[in-house]
């Protein structure tokens, strides 16, 4: 023992004493100084799937392009002499794009575009051979090349009058053609059945008299022909494939059911269970912005039944009304063929008083494979109502989560108690619009997890609930 | 890596230089913002503070003095103002009902006497603590003291008059240290 007073030195006392006096600051301060130096790091997560979903997606479209298509058309040519534009007139006697069929000996084609709600008329052309020779198609001279690249050409009609007439024949100076604009040359969705009129000579446009109103174009480039009727075949032979990418913007929710079998259970052991109060009533915990986002094949099975399957990744999380306090040691009751043992944590926070109030967030990463099916409930060829349901098992990438201790006065973190495997289920209703190759669509969705995100042997229950819109986008794999 | 190397990754805003001088730094520092304040949490909330203004404010470094010196300005100074911030300074005790405040015995850790002197330090009211901690400790002089506080400075020396005898109470209580024998009794007779 000191006798400082005798040194008449308090202050050099105190001094000496607190000088080598250390305390180590939990990581959690480091990593909050470097946040706000550094900013917040990115969710790797999100970004790994945001990759991964344009990645695939821009793979697949080139891989399914006309341009491939067409190459390997090109190296199996056949011999082929004619081939005919037929354009109907319609009703009005109006001459529509949608009624232009494309005609050979191997086939026909009828061409459809998106244009026809258009009040002027129009013929789809690409490729090289068929540029006017006072424009150029493109001044990227790639572009020639291109076979993803259409021109639109409007052309007029000379007199309304005859062709108003259903029964008046088309003569060739009824029509004469303008000249492309930039405006009028579109990115094709299909190619493939714009192909087709590759081989289109407009110059050499004449009108024969054999059938009401109908027009007969020669065509003299046989490759690009023969891919036209290649590429016909396959559009009117779909695969049953279709793939799907989506993205859904949801609320998380959760659900708490304590453990009854315990709550009545007899055995009771060196931790009392709460027994005083329902654990909703004690906890303040708000629902917050989850997301999902993934890629499914889906298989048509009959013509309004698909099967699907794919990989999707969520994020799922909630928060907490908490209050910061002294580091505690708490204790978690854990249930074991109903009896029950004692987890003794550490905890920084209590679900009442405390020093400061603070907002905890339970955050989830999850990876899952959904396996489901839709039913077309009604529709059209533009548009449908859909149903679907999926189970989806699922695989917990962080299993940092908040739990509730016992005596629900703290929370603390106990990563041995959070399940890495789990399954969830997936209902929604949505309705799909056709645009040309792609399919769109849009509706609401509620995935719910039946088992709890804790072990079973955390007497407390937590079951996720997510409340979303899905928006997804699917192509046909041809 | 030396300290001239940290300081000027620090100055590039070099995330492996600031990490270093925070480990080099912050056992030290806590164990400041422990004595000012009322929580871990609290102080580990100075500490942050105080780190993140060494870290933007580290161009004001002239390297005149010790670098630890100059954090450590710093985080008393971001401890004071964490204080007042947060209105701690309306839990003290009026200076007049301070001599009554009674710290029970057993509120008072026994660990190692460093951490003992430091939790000694903790339980005093807020008012002498913070006083105590910047005059007996820091080096600040009652007129500094005055000035950071914005209290008189004889309220300073008084409430260090105070906080000084509360502390050596309990650091005798505590037998950290021994009651000091009076030098002469009112006999005259030395006493024991």
């Amino acid at each position: 023992m000191e006798n400082n007073f005798e040194q008449d030195s308090f202050e050099d006392f105190l001094k000496d004493h607190l000088k080598n006096h250390r305390m180590f600051p939990k990581d959690t301060v480091w990593r909050e100084i470097n946040q706000k130096l550094h900013g917040e790091n990115r969710w790797p997560g999100l970004t790994i799937a945001a990759f991964l979903l344009v990645s695939t997606t821009i793979i697949i479209c080139f891989y399914f392009s006309s341009k491939q298509s067409i190459f390997s058309i090109k190296a199996s040519l056949e011999p082929l002499h004619t081939a005919q534009v037929v354009a109907k007139a319609n009703k009005n006697g109006l001459i529509n794009q949608n009624n232009i069929q494309f005609q050979s000996e191997h086939g026909s084609l009828q061409i459809s575009t998106d244009m026809a709600s258009r009040n002027e008329e129009h013929i789809v052309t690409t490729g090289k051979s068929l540029q006017p020779d006072n424009y150029n198609f493109s001044k990227d001279n790639t572009a020639n090349e291109s076979t993803t690249m259409a021109a639109v050409w409007p052309f007029q009609k000379k007199s309304h009058a005859s062709l108003s007439n259903p029964d008046y024949i088309l003569k060739e100076n009824d029509i004469t053609f303008g000249q492309a604009s930039p405006h009028h040359i579109v990115q094709l969705t299909r190619p493939l059945l714009v192909a087709p009129v590759l081989s289109l000579e407009i110059k050499k446009l004449t009108v024969e008299a054999e059938e009401n109103a109908t027009l007969k174009v020669p065509v003299d480039a046989q490759d690009k022909a023969l891919s036209l009727i290649e590429s016909f075949k396959a559009a009117r032979h779909p695969g049953k494939l279709s793939i799907l990418f989506y993205l859904s913007p949801s609320i998380s929710y959760r659900r708490l059911v304590e453990d009854q079998a315990v709550l009545k259970g007899n055995n009771v052991g060196p931790v009392g269970v709460n027994q005083v109060s329902d654990v909703n009533d004690v906890v303040r915990h708000k629902p917050s912005k989850g997301l999902e986002g993934g890629i499914s094949v889906i298989y048509d099975v009959a013509k309004r039944i698909r099967i699907k399957a794919g990989l999707q990744f969520n994020v799922r999380q909630y928060s907490i009304d908490a209050y910061k306090s002294n580091t505690e040691v708490s204790s978690i009751a854990l249930v074991n063929n109903n009896s029950i043992d004692t987890l003794n944590t550490i905890a920084y926070y209590r679900n009442f008083n405390g020093n400061s109030s603070t907002e905890l967030i339970n955050r989830y990463y999850q990876v899952s494979m959904p396996i489901g099916m839709e039913w077309e409930v009604v529709g059209n060829k533009k548009f449908q109502f859909n149903v679907a349901g999926s189970i989806q098992p699922t695989y917990i990438l962080n299993r940092n989560a908040y739990l509730l201790t016992t005596n629900f006065k703290n929370y603390a973190e106990n990563t041995d108690l959070v399940r890495k495997w789990n399954i969830n289920s997936n209902f929604e209703a949505f309705v799909t619009m056709v645009t040309g190759d792609v399919k769109w669509q849009l509706g609401p969705q509620v995935r719910y997890q039946p088992y709890s995100t804790f072990s079973k042997q955390y007497p407390i229950r937590e079951h996720l609930i997510d409340y979303g819109v899905k928006l997804g986008i699917s192509t046909r794999i041809k | 890596m030396t300290e001239e190397y940290i300081i000027a990754g620090c100055l590039h805003n070099e995330a492996a230089a600031q990490r270093e001088l925070y480990n080099r730094y912050s056992p030290k520092m806590l164990s400041v913002c422990f004595r000012f304040a009322q929580s871990r949490e609290d102080a580990e909330d100075m500490l942050q503070e105080g780190f993140i203004k060494v870290f933007t404010q580290i161009h004001t470094f002239q390297n005149k003095g010790a670098f630890e010196g100059w954090i450590r300005r710093i985080i008393v100074h971001t401890c004071i103002n964490f204080l007042k911030k947060y209105k701690k300074f309306n839990e003290s005790v009026d200076l007049d009902y301070a001599g009554y405040v009674h710290v029970k015995e057993e509120t008072v850790p026994s660990i190692m006497q460093g951490k003992q002197v430091s939790e000694c330090i903790r339980v005093l009211p807020i008012g002498y603590r913070t006083v105590l901690n910047l005059y007996a400790i820091e080096g600040y002089s009652h007129r500094e003291i005055s000035n950071m506080l914005d209290i008189e400075e004889s309220t300073s020396r008084s409430q260090y008059t105070r906080a000084k005898s509360m502390l050596e109470n309990m650091l005798i209580k505590k037998n950290i240290i021994e009651k000091p024998a009076p030098s002469f009794s009112l006999a005259g007779v030395k006493g024991k």
